[in-house]
């Protein structure tokens, strides 16, 4: 009956299906290029371009006013510090190729290898390095400037000796000049770009690290080309000193961890910096990915604002402490991709010591039902003991993401089991770091990378003068303050060491924290890719991709 | 009708006043500040108030809100929080792609929705009605993710047909490459508007075959394409036009979920970061945009009207 409006709609239909199938056609094809022709029998490809994956972009490349890893990441290909830790935790040359210490430790002089250049050809001087300081003391809102302590002064005393003084011995200073943000830029870069530098905007941001920024557009790809000229990759921790055994580097942003791993099996992806736990099984059954438990130092705790109630009785703390069963959370939330955390630094990194597992709190529910009954709480017959007619009730504090929500009903579901009415209050993080400063919080769960800070995150975590943040803790006791001013002043490497054991058993003994999960990070590498390897497996360094490699 | 639409467009202003008066005061009294944001969770108190007198974030929200206005109208939108990039650079960099978007799955919807509307009404309780109807009804029903995912995995994932996700390579939309990573979350995008469309315009034409003029001009022995188009296509598509205005709104808020699930760069992308960082010039910028967008669809579905049915004047 209505013949011709069906024609006319089949028609139109075949039209959509024919764009489609257009668009599709459109796809190019792999050519061969007759100047470059493939070496069959060469096993790597030095001219590849290998496309990393990560899920959040680059907001700023201004590395002197930004902690977000993703700049600093990022900073680590582009750029070099002075100096780098290998993956032992020792020291090691990176454009500095010797230094001095003073005698007081305040006088620190580095003698520059004199063959570094940028990505622009300027060579590096220790010009360079004393406006890189400059800038990074002075910058207004610098977020880390004062990492580096009271400094007296910066100087180039030639072109290739650069001086810097402290006021005050600091020994975490090492960690800071190591760490990624401490790479040394182009000041003449900078003058030209003005306040465009850092940002999407600038036309180029110079370098001296294996990888050159060509192309960058925010929340969608950041494109690198080889530095032919670096020779200064520290061999302590490369095989390969340079350059770079690929031709360039696309830095995708891709949001959805799941579109992520799919990436990565359709082999349009070599490399997930990033894999979510929840894919792991997928990727588990893939022939086609490998991947790569990382573990950078980083650690998941339990903390109690413990001037606030119930926390402020050390029996509560202590109670949830034994309370918690940290192999369940590493096994069920993390997916067994972690480890229960015995101490807040972990094996490998500077500061560790095995002595600290024997403060550790067991998981022990008769325990901790035992030092509820000493606190005076009551076990009533609705499972939710009882003081003076009130509940023990509280609230811990929780970011959204899976893994700390999921961990977040563990910690709750692990805490009635001896009594205790754990409420969650899960929020984004913007919310929560804002909430946990505001002094809101009864107990929080978070998680930190040491790296920046060495085992001085031990001082920065726990000093009177770091409240409200990083201290969230409020715990307050004169042995503990001396000893965290003790570890970054003393010159003995041994009364250092041991000032970190006794801070780590006070901290401990009362429970101020309850380390959980010494947390490990999955690195996908599709096939495609020789060899994988993590850079800095354990300490939190430099990430510049020397050593990758790609099959022919 | 000249007269009527200068009325239309003046009106805009007031509203987009209040949308920016209504933006400004949620996401200032949404917890997170863009300080903390900026200098990092550990960063101390000085540092934090420094950024904050800094970006005038320590002024009170009413002066804040003042002083963004009369820069706007000036036309300057102010400098993203996070990037220090102007916010018209930022949010123009990525409209091109949204648009790109948002009008690619209006066009694929609205031509494929009132086909399948107007072919189900005219099969009405066949097999092929009910088909398309099931079809209609599981796509409004999915939520946006789901649908994304679906796509994705059937076109990309399986069939291989286009990329899994991604921007058009080197930004350029217009080459075959752009518009083969464009498909999939154009088609994903499309669906929801797509299966509204097809129920509305299938119980719109239905009413309207249902009307004494359409049997009298059937009776009168015109060929049932002259019925159909000449007299009832015109009448059933005008409470369609209506939809497909406020669907242009849907879809375009519909953009962010698409957005991140193809990891496509569009404006979407960047709300979606600049909430997550309380960087309020940005995520102001895109409120009055989304807002302008909508202000403007509907009015062009007003104007349409007169040109579907000439009873409908403006005077």
């Amino acid at each position: 009956m209505f013949s011709s409006l069906d024609r006319k709609t089949v028609l139109i239909a075949i039209a959509v299906i024919a764009l489609g199938a257009f668009a599709a056609a459109c796809a190019p094809e792999v050519e061969e290029d007759p100047e470059d022709p493939a070496e069959p029998d060469e096993e790597y490809d030095v001219d590849a371009t290998v496309v990393m994956a990560r899920g959040t972009g680059v907001e700023t490349l201004d590395i002197h006013n930004t902690t977000h890893v993703e700049a600093t990441n990022t900073w680590s290909l582009m750029g070099d510090s002075l100096v780098a830790f290998d993956e032992d935790g020792n020291l090691v040359p990176l454009l500095a190729e010797d230094w001095e210490v003073g005698p007081e430790g305040l006088e620190y002089t580095f003698f520059l290898r004199e063959d570094v250049t940028f990505h622009s050809g300027h060579e590096l001087t220790a010009h360079d390095v004393e406006a890189t300081f400059e800038r990074w003391l002075t910058e207004e809102g610098s977020p880390t400037a004062d990492d580096l302590g009271e400094v007296e002064s910066i100087e180039a005393v030639d072109d290739y000796t650069f001086q810097l003084v402290l006021e005050e011995p600091n020994n975490a200073i090492w960690n800071i000049l190591a760490a990624r943000y401490g790479s040394i830029v182009n000041a003449s870069n900078i003058e030209a770009e003005g306040d465009s530098w850092g940002t999407p905007a600038a036309d180029h941001i110079d370098g001296t690290g294996p990888f050159e920024l060509v192309d960058w557009r925010p929340d969608d790809v950041m494109v690198f080309e080889r530095h032919d000229d670096y020779t200064w990759g520290p061999p302590e921790i490369y095989d390969n000193t340079g350059p770079a055994q690929i031709a360039r580097l696309e830095y995708r942003v891709i949001p959805e961890d799941a579109t992520r791993v799919e990436e990565l099996l359709a082999g349009t992806v070599h490399l997930d910096q990033m894999v979510s736990r929840g894919d792991l099984v997928r990727i588990e059954q893939s022939d086609i990915i490998n991947y790569i438990e990382a573990t950078p130092a980083s650690v998941e705790f339990l903390g109690f604002h413990c001037q606030r109630e119930p926390f402020d009785d050390v029996l509560i703390r202590r109670a949830l402490a034994h309370a918690i069963n940290k192999q369940e959370i590493a096994d069920v939330a993390y997916e067994g991709v972690s480890e229960p955390a015995t101490s807040f630094l972990r094996p490998g990194m500077p500061g560790y010591s095995a002595e600290m597992a024997e403060f550790n709190r067991e998981y022990d529910p008769a325990k901790a039902e035992e030092l509820l009954d000493e606190a005076g709480w009551d076990e009533t017959e609705d499972g939710v003991r009882m003081k003076d007619g009130e509940p023990l009730e509280f609230t811990l504090s929780a970011f959204d993401d899976e893994v700390r929500l999921t961990s977040a009903e563990l910690y709750q579901a692990q805490a009635a089991q001896v009594g205790m009415d754990m409420e969650l209050d899960v929020m984004e993080s913007a919310a929560m770091f804002e909430h946990l400063r505001a002094e809101e919080h009864q107990m929080f769960t978070m998680g930190v990378t040491i790296g920046r800070r060495g085992p001085d995150v031990l001082r920065w975590y726990h000093h009177p003068d770091e409240q409200p943040a990083p201290n969230r803790f409020y715990y307050e006791d004169d042995e503990l303050v001396d000893l965290l001013n003790l570890q970054r002043t003393t010159p003995d490497e041994d009364e250092q060491m041991q000032a970190y054991v006794e801070i780590e058993r006070i901290l401990m003994e009362d429970a101020a924290w309850v380390p959980v999960v010494w947390r490990d990070y999955i690195r996908g590498f599709n096939e495609q890719i020789a060899d994988p390897k993590v850079d800095h497996p354990v300490y939190d360094g430099h990430f510049k991709l020397l050593d990758m490699r790609m099959a022919n | 009708m000249t007269a009527y639409v200068i009325r239309r467009l003046l009106q805009i202003i007031p509203v987009l006043i209040v949308v920016s008066m209504i933006a400004y005061g949620l996401i200032h009294i949404a917890p997170g500040n863009p300080a903390l944001h900026i200098a990092g969770p550990d960063a101390s108190e000085d540092v934090i108030r420094e950024i904050e007198s800094q970006l005038g974030l320590d002024r009170p929200v009413h002066e804040q809100y003042f002083s963004w206005v009369s820069r706007a109208v000036q036309g300057d939108l102010g400098v993203s929080l996070r990037t220090r990039v102007p916010v018209t650079q930022e949010i123009f960099q990525y409209l091109p792609n949204s648009l790109a978007l948002g009008v690619g799955s209006l066009v694929l919807s609205v031509i494929i929705g009132v086909i399948m509307g107007i072919t189900a009404a005219l099969k009405q309780n066949s097999l092929v009605d009910n088909g398309i109807m099931f079809m209609a009804v599981s796509g409004i029903s999915a939520p946006s993710f789901v649908r994304g995912v679906a796509v994705m995995w059937v076109f990309a994932i399986t069939l291989g047909w286009f990329p899994i996700s991604g921007g058009p390579p080197g930004g350029d939309l217009l080459s075959a490459e752009g518009l083969r990573h464009m498909m999939l979350p154009m088609v994903a995008l499309s669906i929801g508007p797509l299966a509204t469309l097809g129920r509305m315009g299938r119980s719109s034409m239905l009413e309207v075959l249902g009307q004494d003029y359409i049997r009298t001009a059937q009776a009168k022995g015109l060929s049932q394409r002259v019925v159909l188009y000449k007299h009832a296509l015109r009448n059933a598509l005008l409470p369609v036009v209506t939809v497909i205005g406020f669907q242009v709104g849907a879809m375009f808020g519909g953009t962010i979920v698409t957005e991140t699930i193809f990891a496509w760069p569009g404006v979407g992308r960047r709300i979606v970061g600049a909430i997550s960082a309380r960087d309020f010039p940005v995520v102001q910028a895109a409120v009055l945009l989304l807002a302008f967008v909508f202000i403007v669809a509907n009015l062009l579905v007003d104007i349409a009207y007169v040109f579907i049915d000439p009873r409908i004047r403006y005077d």
